[in-house]
Order: structure tokens, then sequence, then C-alpha cells
């Protein structure tokens, strides 16, 4: 197995094996610097010249995939390529000229790769996986956080502001060391409080880094070994005033990293210092993996069980913790999303959709009326704006963009080509819009009282309906009237009416 | 009359008209003003058009409805002259607001007619109808309570003291619940109604688990007839009713019972009344219930009142509108909280702004609601940041341009949040949409306003409220800020520099900050 990771500040490769039972070898390690991230940031586009030399790194890599031997491969870009304008004509450009198909990510999903290896690296480490922990990575242009509660993530969120616009700023600002410190410091501060707004915590416990900084300043403080190492405040602080007295060359030399890194090393530092005061620990831990170990892992399990869903779980908690931030009923959410599965259970021969669009759907189904917080007109489309710009834990950009479309269709006119949202969508996505939000107009009509009143219902295809059978003598006269209203996507999408049966209490 | 003489130059006494373009009926009230408050009523047309029906169905207002439609303004237009009406206003409210046609609804009302009409939020709405309120009935003391329910949506109006706190407005009004729920009986009708009713969100009323409401008032012909028909010794619309909560259960029963045929006759009431009167009287049911209101107060007046006693108000006092402002900043105050946006840093901002917008008023010559404009955009131009930090600005614009504020006209709205979207990142661009749809006029209101923002948002922009007052003067290409401040802002000057450049381009001075603590 290989995976390459086209970064802000260079390309990595990892490839390993895969045992037959299950454990993953590390073969090699590769890095080859290259500041794609500096070009996109500051200009917007990737130049000529910086793509022909991702060109030509990505063709060494390829050569050793061979040299390998290598069935199963993945090659990834993140926030360097993802704010390029001209993304498409460098994804293009690398796959004609060197065979590699390079999938530009989401910051969510870096978060989600990231957090497989951590929480692997962690597992044998008792105190993290008990009360709040924050772990973050400060990329090059952004940084992402995710808040773990006893060991698992409960929420996500990007923050675009990284080590990149960090040094930028210094270059552009203060001349003075103390300037630059308090610069770090302020713009430290806005991100905290954002985080803060975004993920719903009280106080951490732990502290958790990774990424390439971290990783430096856990072998500078803490010496090689451990699988987690743990780093002072001011042990921090100390070493990124030494760092920032010296010019790049002289930081790359004296502490042997490419100089390209160097220059982010110091912003970082000072960062992960501001970081431990706001949150009130005593130190920053720091475990050694980062996203590629996270890719590894994902092509394991993909090659040993097929799944493509990775924490289910998480992701369902990250789409409540929305609806809760939006004040949404969120038990008509949840309602909602119980019996969309349940539908989409009772009719797999017909929609014939796998786990990855459940999970779409029953995110979709308990999101779809955070719109009402902007205002109840319109509170449909207001809800695919707030989800468009939304980071929801392990969900793709276009995972997102289904989503939005599936709850922005939950009420009123259903999808047509001339809205734009949804014309927009690669065929196959528009196919999922459709089949998901007939089943989510269905579920929101069973549940039209928000009262959570269909408890015991029994779904079932019989003929050519969807029938809904509920116990109990309750006059179902407003779901009825919901189900006449909405029910009738179901019916142009699946070839199935969806009638409500009341049977006899039993 | 197409053209009207000019309102300011009008003194009293003066005859006003005013009209309201519902969902339900076409109203038109003349009044002869002899102040901007005492009046006297000449007459009162009604005209059963139900523009609802056919846009709550179609979205579209159908040929034979808008034909009935012009019919009613040319009669409008005939009462207006019969009686030297000087100035008028016609406002229409969500069947028009929501008619695909609406454009080619306004042009030809607008070259038969020679009327202007104008599109009205729900908030607008509930402005208008608290005017209209207030002249019949004192809200001077403790909070009162207004709904007004029309033929397509309701407004809520929370009233403390006399000014109009808040503003809630759904989508819920007679004829669009009639066309919801379809036809069924009679009496499965109201309780649909109420389930629909109590599975619907109305914020607003959560605010009174907690507390007491002084007055529930209702408005709308429906509360109005339901108010007669409860009323034992015969009604008179000039007196304020009062409606027990029991007397208007027991009416509302009795009418649910029958059939709209059956209301009409035994009731003598008016087809389009007999239909919307039950589901109307249900949603009327439900709120006073919620906020625990022993009675309803009917004084007889709606809409069309508030828009008479508005459009006089023009005629004379400038001082009137001092009001109006403080409302409109109170509703972007509670925006703000909302948002849970940073509350010291939107003061202090738009503080700032304000100041240096009168200080520039030379340099850019904009009127004094311009700078309302400014200071509204000043307090939101972080709302965003609630839905994502990234890109917060255009999340700004958003919520503010989805959120009617009290007393800002549409084009008012759209002018303060495109001020707030460029508070930061790319300056206007034409490649933008919400800045493209601007007329061009309100494009250079916006490039100017937000050039002054960004100055003052970069003289807070490290949130800690350290420039506490700014001095402004042009001197050779340089705008020279001199500013009181408590502490260290080096940061400050450091964002003046970069975020003085769309001022730049627009007033051709660099803004730079000479500090003098």
């Amino acid at each position: 197995m290989s995976v390459i990771d086209v970064g802000a500040s260079g390309i990595r490769m990892v490839i390993a094996e895969l045992k037959a039972d299950g454990e993953v070898r590390t073969l090699e390690e590769l890095e080859r610097p290259l500041a794609l991230g500096r070009e996109t940031f500051r200009t917007g586009t990737l130049s000529a010249g910086s793509i022909q030399k991702a060109v030509n790194v990505l063709r060494q890599y390829r050569a050793r995939m061979d040299t390998y031997g290598v069935t199963h491969s993945r090659a990834v870009a993140t926030s360097a390529v993802r704010a390029a304008l001209n993304r498409d004509t460098f994804v293009d450009r690398v796959f004609l000229a060197t065979g590699i198909e390079v999938e530009v990510i989401e910051g969510s999903q870096e978060t989600l790769l990231t957090f497989a290896a951590v929480q692997r690296a962690l597992g044998a480490h008792p105190d993290v996986g008990v009360g709040e922990a924050l772990m973050f990575e400060l990329g090059g242009g952004a940084a992402e956080w995710a808040l773990m509660r006893n060991g698992e993530v409960v929420a996500s969120v990007t923050h675009d502001f990284g080590t990149v616009r960090m040094r930028e700023l210094l270059r552009t600002g203060e001349t003075d060391r103390r300037g630059k410190t308090r610069l770090i410091q302020h713009n430290i501060r806005e991100m905290m409080n954002a985080i803060r707004r975004s993920l719903p915590f009280e106080k951490v416990a732990n502290l958790i880094a990774v990424g390439s900084e971290a990783r430096f300043a856990a072998r500078a403080l803490g010496g090689d070994g451990a699988d987690v190492v743990a780093v002072a405040a001011k042990d921090l602080r100390k070493l990124a005033d030494q760092i920032l007295a010296l010019t790049p060359d002289q930081v790359a030399a004296a502490y042997s990293v490419p100089v390209n890194e160097a220059e982010s090393l110091s912003p970082a530092l000072l960062a992960y210092a501001e970081l431990i005061r706001l949150n009130q620990v005593e130190r920053l831990l720091v475990p050694r993996v980062s996203m590629r170990d996270g890719l590894i892992l994902q092509m394991a399990k993909s090659i040993q069980s097929g799944s493509t869903v990775f924490f289910p779980e998480q992701t369902i908690a990250a789409a409540v913790n929305l609806a809760r931030k939006y004040q949404a009923d969120e038990k008509h959410g949840v309602h909602t999303a119980a019996l969309a599965r349940a539908i989409f259970d009772a009719t797999k021969p017909q929609h014939r959709m796998g786990e990855r669009e459940l999970l779409l759907l029953e995110v979709a189904s308990i999101v779809h009326d955070i719109g009402n917080f902007v205002a109840a007109r319109g509170h449909h489309r207001h809800t695919y704006y707030l989800l468009l710009n939304s980071e929801l834990f392990g969900l793709s950009g276009i995972d997102l963009e289904i989503v939005a479309n599936v709850a922005r269709y939950h009420r009123r006119g259903g999808p047509q080509s001339d809205h734009p949202a949804y014309a927009s969508l690669p065929r196959p996505a528009r196919l999922a819009v459709n089949r998901l939000s007939a089943i989510l107009r269905v579920a929101d009509a069973l549940d039209k009282g928000h009262n959570q009143r269909l408890q015991s219902s029994r779904i079932a295809v019989e003929g050519d309906e969807l029938r809904i059978e509920v116990e109990g003598g309750e006059d179902l006269a407003l779901e009825r009237m919901a189900l006449d209203q909405k029910g009738g996507l179901f019916e142009e999408v699946f070839g199935l009416r969806p009638v409500l049966i009341e049977s006899p209490a039993s | 009359m197409g053209a009207m003489p000019s309102p300011t130059k009008t003194s009293f006494p003066v005859r006003c008209a005013g009209m309201d373009i519902g969902s339900n009926a076409l109203r038109l009230a003349i009044a002869e003003f002899t102040s901007p408050t005492r009046y006297r009523v000449l007459e009162r047309v009604r005209v059963p058009v139900r523009l609802g029906e056919s846009v709550f169905h179609t979205h579209r207002i159908d040929p034979a409805t808008l034909e009935a439609a012009l019919d009613a303004f040319r009669t409008f237009r005939r009462k207006m002259e019969q009686h030297s009406v000087v100035v008028h206003r016609a406002v229409a409210t969500s069947a028009t607001r929501e008619a695909k046609n609406r454009a080619a609804f306004l042009e030809r009302v607008h070259t038969e007619t020679g009327i202007d009409l104008e599109l009205i939020q729900g908030t607008e709405e509930a402005r208008l109808v608290a005017l209209g309120v207030k002249s019949k009935m004192s809200l001077e003391k403790g909070l009162s309570m207004i709904l007004d329910v029309g033929g397509g949506s309701s407004e809520i109006a929370l009233v403390g003291h006399g000014e109009i706190m808040v503003v809630e407005s759904h989508d819920m009004g007679g004829v669009r619940l009639l066309e919801r729920i379809g036809s069924v009986a009679p009496e499965r009708a109201l309780k649909m109604t109420q389930q629909t009713l109590r599975s619907s969100r109305f914020p607003i009323l959560d605010f009174f688990k907690r507390r007491r409401l002084q007055r529930f008032v209702g408005t709308g012909g429906n509360i109005e007839t339901i108010a007669t028909l409860a009323s034992t010794n015969g009604a008179t619309p000039d007196r304020v009713m009062r409606v027990s909560l029991p007397r208007l259960r027991q009416t509302l029963g009795r009418l649910a019972k029958l059939t709209p045929a059956e209301r009409a006759e035994r009731f003598d009431l008016r087809p389009d009344r007999a239909d919307v009167i039950v589901p109307v009287g249900a949603i009327f049911e439900y709120v006073a219930t919620r906020v625990r209101a022993r009675e309803v107060w009917v004084p007889f007046v709606g809409l069309v009142d508030g828009v008479l006693i508005d459009v006089a108000r023009t005629v004379g006092a400038e001082g009137m509108k001092q009001l109006e402002v403080s409302q409109t900043r109170n509703a972007a105050l509670a925006l703000l909280r909302k948002y849970e946006a940073d509350p010291r840093h939107a003061r202090r901002v738009s503080a700032l702004a304000v100041s240096l917008f009168e200080q520039l008023r030379p340099l850019h010559g904009l009127p004094k609601r311009d700078g309302f404009l400014l200071e509204l955009a000043s307090l939101l131009h972080e709302v965003g940041s609630f839905i994502g930090a990234g890109g917060h600005h255009r999340h700004s614009y958003y919520i503010i341009a989805q959120t009617p504020l009290l007393g800002l006209a549409d084009e008012e709205l759209l002018v303060v949040a495109n001020i707030a979207r460029y508070h930061r990142k790319a300056p206007p661009d034409l490649s933008h949409e919400g800045y493209r749809e601007l007329p061009e006029r309100d494009r250079q209101r916006v490039r100017a306003l937000a050039g002054i923002l960004r100055v003052a948002d970069a003289l807070d922009h490290d949130h800690r409220q350290l420039v506490t007052a700014v001095q402004a003067k042009a001197r050779g290409s340089e705008l020279r800020l001199k500013v009181s401040t408590r502490g260290d802002v080096s940061l400050d000057e450091w964002s003046v520099g970069n975020k003085g450049d769309l001022f730049r381009e627009e007033f051709g001075l660099r803004p730079v900050l000479v500090s003098r603590g």
C-alpha cells in the first residue's frame, strides 16, 4: 500500500505493508519540501513552475511505488491545492504526467484521518481517554480542531488560519520580537474564541497537537522514543525565542529541518504556548502520528472489510451538535432520522444505496430544520446555506453538498434542474439527493406533530405501496395530511405510494 | 395624480390615504390630519380580492385576480381624487411579495393608476400595525403583545413601554392555512390547525415562560369579527373591545362546528370571512394561551391605519423618526445577541465609525440616514462568525439580508448587509452577486461606508477597546487619525495600514495613525 500527501510545505509518501493478521508495517517514508502553500496563499494560484516541480517529485514517487509493487495507492492534496483557483489544472496535469490521481480533500477529512491515527497512537495512554480533550493540527493553510470526549471525537471544526498565514503576518507586520509575539498571541486568542463558539466543551483535560511543528517540538524538547511526548509552555517559549533570533537558514542548520519548515516553527511554537495558557492545561501532548498514518489505516480497513464509512457515530454526534447550536428541535431531528433509517432499510431493493448514503440521510434528517434559526420563512433554504458553511466531522465536501441539498428539499418544491445548487452537482450526487430527499420528506411527514407519536411503526413494501403500519387508535389526520403534501416525490422517485395504516392495538 | 406634491412642503390640515394590499382583501383609508397624530377618517373601502389564494397555490397572481385587483386600484384612485388626497402610501404584504409575477403586477398598477405599490416585510408590517394600535390605546405601561393575523402571514410584535422590542413574522395566515389543510370536515379543520400550530416554532413565545404580559392585543378583520360575535351587547367599532379567553374559545367552538356556508348564514358573515375565521381564531387562541393572557384587546385598527398615520408623519415631523431609529437599533442589538457576537467590539466599532462619518461629512457629503446605516452595519459586521470564522463577512451578509430589521426599508437592509460584508477581505466587486444587484447609487454608498467601517474596525482590531476616540483630519494625501487610547496600540496601527485600502481608493486619502494617548 502507498499513500501520498501533497501538503502546503512538502510532498510526502508512506509505503506500507498489510500483513495477513491485519498488522500494518511501514516500509519507507519519503519527504520532499515544496512550498506550494506559500504560493497559493499569496497569489491564489499555483504557477506552472511549481506544478512542474510537484510533477517531478510525483514521478519519482511513482517509480518507487512500482519498485515495491504497490497494489493499493491513494494520493491526496490538502489546503495548498484546495485553495488554489487552478486546482483542477494541477490535478489534471499530475494525472497526465504520472497517472497518479490526486484527490483534493477537505479539512474535516484531514481531521478524521489524523484522528484515526491519534486514537490508535493514544490507545495505550490511559489518561487521554478520560474527560474532554482538544486535538488540533496547525496546518499550513488552516487549523483543524476536534473535540474528544472519553477518547471519542464528538465534534470538529476548521479555522482558516495556519502557519503559512502566521508567517505572512510576521513579515508584513511587526519587526521587533515582542511585536511578533503579540501578533501571534492576538490571532491565537481570536482562533480560540472562534473554536469555543463552535465546539461544545467546558474545560479540557488534555490538549493534543499533531503536525510537523508539533513533532519538531516533541523532538527538541522531549527526546525521541515515547509514543506521546508532553511539552510545557515555558520550554516552548524559550525554544521559540531561540529560533526567532536566527535566520531560517541558521534554524535549518541548527535543528536539521528543511528551510521552508524552519520559517513556520517559531510562530507555531508561540501558538502552542498561547494555547496551553488559554486552555489552562499544564502541557501539550504530541503523539507521533500524521494524517498519512490515518490514510494507511483507512486503506487497511477498506481492504479488509470493504467499509468506506469511518466513525459514523462521531458524524452523527457532530450533526446533533450542529442541531443544538442552531436550537433546532433535537428530538424531532433524531426521531426523523430513525424513521428515515427504517424507510431506507425497508426499501433497499428499490434504492440500492449503501451505508455512506444512509449516513448522509441520517445527518440530513437530524439537521433539516436548523434554518429556522435564521428565519422561519424559507427556512429550508437557510438550512442549505448553514450546512454548506459548516463543518461536519467525517464528511467530504461533496458529502456535505449532498446533505445540504437533501435537507433543503425537506419541504416545498422538490429537486429541480433550474436550481443552480442542485444542477451543479455531478449526476451521481443528484441521484442521491433525489432518493434521499424523497425518503426524508416521508420521514418528516410522519413526525409532523414534532411529538414522536409514531414509535412502533412497521414499514414494508407491498405491491406499489410503502405501507407504514401504526399501532393504537391515534388520530393520524395530521400525519396523513403531511404525507399527502410531501409524499409525492417518494412516489415519483421509487414508484411507491406511501400510505399510513392504523392497525388495531394488540 | 401620478406625481405627488413633495410631502415636506405640505402643511396641516392635509388629506392622506393609506392602502393595504393584503392576501385576503385590498383596503383603503382616507383621513384628514390636523396634526401628525390627530385625524378624522373620511372613508374606508374594503375590496374582497383574495390575492393569496392563487399565490399560495401557484406562486402567481392569476389573470382574473390581477384584473380584479386593478379594478380595486382604479376605485381607490377615484376615491382619492374625490377627497382631494395629497399624500398616499400603498403597501403590499406576503401574497404580493411571494408572487413570481409581482414585478408585472406592480408595473401595471403604476402605469394604470399612478399608485406606487411598496412591498413590505413582516417587520415593517408589524411596525405599522403597532402605530395604528397606539393611536387607539395606550401601550406605554408594561409589556404588550400585538398579534396581527392576515391572510398570508402573522406578525407578533412585543412592545415594551410604547416601543417595539422584537418582531417575529410567521408565514401562517388564514388563507394559507386553508390552502394547506384543504377541504375537510369543519371540526377536523380546527383540530388540524391546532396541531399545525403546536408543531410550529414560535421562539418569541418562549420569552413568556417566566414573564408576564400586561396586554394582549389582536388586530385583523377576523379577530374583530370574533370580538363582535362574542360581545353580548352589540359592538361599536370605535371602542376598544376586550374578549376574555373563555369567551374566545366558546365563540371559536361555536363557529368550528358549522360549515363556512352555515357560518355565513347564521352570523351574517361575508363568504370570504366565513372560511378563514376559524383557522385565524385558532391562532389567536393558541398564542393567547401560550402567553397566559386572560383576554384579548381588540382596538379595531389595522395595517391600513398604521400606513395612514405613517404617511401623515412624513408630512410634518422629522422628530418622530427618532423613535424609529431607536427601535431599529434595538432590533440590531437583539440580532447581535442572538448570534453571540462580541458586543463590546461591536459597540466600539460602531461608535468610532459614526464619529468618523460625522467628521468626514465635508469629504463624503452623504446624508444623515447613511450614517445610521453605517452604525447598524458596524454593530452587525461580525454576526457571521456564529456560522463559521472562515468567510464570516459573507455569512454576516447572508444573515443581515435574511433578517428584516424594524424600520428599515428592504433596500436599506441590503445596503447594511453589503457594508457589513465588506468590512474585511475583498473590496466591492461587480462579480459579487449581492453587490451587483444593488442600484448604482447604493453601490457608491456601500463603497464609501465600508471604507469607513474598515478604518473603524482596524482601530479596534484586537477587540480590547484600547482606542476610545478618534479625530480625523485630511492633510495632503493622508487622513491623519489622532486617537485617544488606553494602552499600547501598535497592533491597531499595523491594521489601519492594512485595512485603509478601500478608504484610500474611495477618498484618495491614506489613513494613518498619529497616536497620542
